[in-house]
């Protein structure tokens, strides 16, 4: 990164790109649950951090930098997305798929299901659980990337578990 | 009783707390039926968010081919990029310093078999390590498949067995998921590994292009002559 701030150097940051590219793209389908929508959030991130090069410092390690600047442009294109279809989710909240008697199927309802539960979260545990249980980072270091004490960030993996369990009962109930 | 706090049982299930922490919140456990409901009622919610980690992005898999396939290539236009150079140098050579020495194409035959030499022996490396990488990622899914059926049948039988198996068993089960962290984060660090090391690669290999480049030139004694 350091490369790509002092010289403008393209090949180390596509180098960097390479590297991170993937883990961006993974969270960020965690926090929009949108294939697409995830893979314009990951080049926005890429644009953002090559544009803001100037401004890295070495104070914070790189991938708490990326994974922050991926975080926020979510949140961000969460509130833009709230603002536009607040009404509509208000009269159409997400739903768990009927059981099929098929495995496979049964299989995919219940990753839809777990999508629409996670979805449903408010953004602050969204975050937490995506970066935490998806991404496996320790709470510490979801802490620093959300710029939130380490307490904040365990009690809010817990209310988004209790959360979960609640909106996933008739998941858990079927096993 | 003194339970303890949410924000301890989420560290605890998550593998995060120290050995001492750890065993002071499992005796608690099998002693405080509320505590046990609520990190069991977490557990399976911990698990069932994993059936969503199976379903990935469709464009995020890891396309294992395309690395060996792009090296591929790279070797073919190395190849191609050394006979051509050969072939303008002489042409150059030729009209410029018509009554200079003749074309050493022994020379040129050498070193393109040299870098083809070298290229192949790092492709057969990173063939290696993709089927490392492979079968990291197989067993992987074996070790969710693994994880998720034992879940599910100590949840159907759980009820059947004695006190003192479920306590085991959920002492097992604790375990394992503690193990099944650690590996994931192991597996990661193994990739980040790989794609450091498949990165350091590629460059080495631009180094080769350019390095075979101008000992051909120099080699035929147009060093000055790249324009």
């Amino acid at each position: 990164m350091e490369r790509t701030r002092d010289h403008d150097d393209h090949q180390a940051f596509a180098l960097l790109m390479k590297r991170w590219e993937a883990p961006v793209e993974r969270l960020c389908y965690r926090m929009l649950g949108d294939a697409h929508l995830a893979e314009d959030m990951r080049q926005e991130t890429f644009a953002r951090l090559f544009a803001s090069r100037s401004r890295y410092t070495r104070r914070a390690k790189f991938s708490t930098y990326i994974w922050r600047i991926a975080v926020n442009r979510c949140l961000d294109e969460l509130r833009r997305k709230r603002r536009e279809t607040e009404a509509m989710e208000r009269m159409d909240p997400p739903t768990f798929a009927p059981p099929s008697a098929e495995a496979e199927l049964i299989q995919r309802e219940e990753a839809e299901a777990v999508r629409c539960a996670v979805m449903s979260l408010d953004e602050k545990y969204r975050a937490v659980v995506a970066l935490r249980h998806y991404e496996d980072l320790k709470f510490r270091e979801v802490a620093e990337i959300l710029e939130l004490p380490v307490g904040t960030v365990k009690s809010r993996m817990a209310e988004a578990l209790n959360q979960l369990a609640r909106r996933l009962k008739p998941l858990l109930r079927r096993r | 009783m003194n339970h303890p706090t949410h924000e301890e049982w989420a560290e605890y299930l998550y593998g995060e707390t120290d050995d001492e922490q750890r065993e002071k919140l499992t005796v608690h456990l099998r002693n405080c039926a509320e505590c046990r409901s609520l990190t069991d009622g977490w557990r399976e919610t911990m698990y069932a968010l994993h059936q969503w980690e199976s379903e990935s992005p469709p464009k995020r898999k890891r396309r294992l081919g395309l690395g060996t396939a792009l090296r591929w290539a790279a070797a073919a236009c190395m190849a191609l990029a050394v006979g051509y150079a050969g072939a303008a140098l002489a042409v150059k050579h030729a009209v410029k310093h018509a009554d200079s020495r003749p074309l050493d194409e022994a020379a040129v035959e050498t070193l393109r078999a040299a870098l083809h030499e070298e290229l192949r022996a790092s492709l057969e490396k990173e063939l290696t390590q993709e089927m490392a990488n492979e079968m990291v990622i197989t067993m992987d899914a074996a070790r969710r498949q693994l994880y998720a059926d034992l879940r599910a049948a100590s949840r159907r039988d759980m009820a059947s067995f004695s006190t003192e198996t479920q306590k085991e068993l959920q002492g097992w089960l604790d375990r394992f998921t503690y193990k099944y962290v650690e590996d994931q984060t192991q597996k990661e660090s193994f990739l980040a590994q790989w794609a450091d090391s498949r990165d350091r690669q590629y460059a080495q290999d631009i180094q080769t292009l350019q390095t075979g480049v101008l000992r051909l030139a120099n080699m035929r004694g147009y060093a000055v002559q790249q324009e």
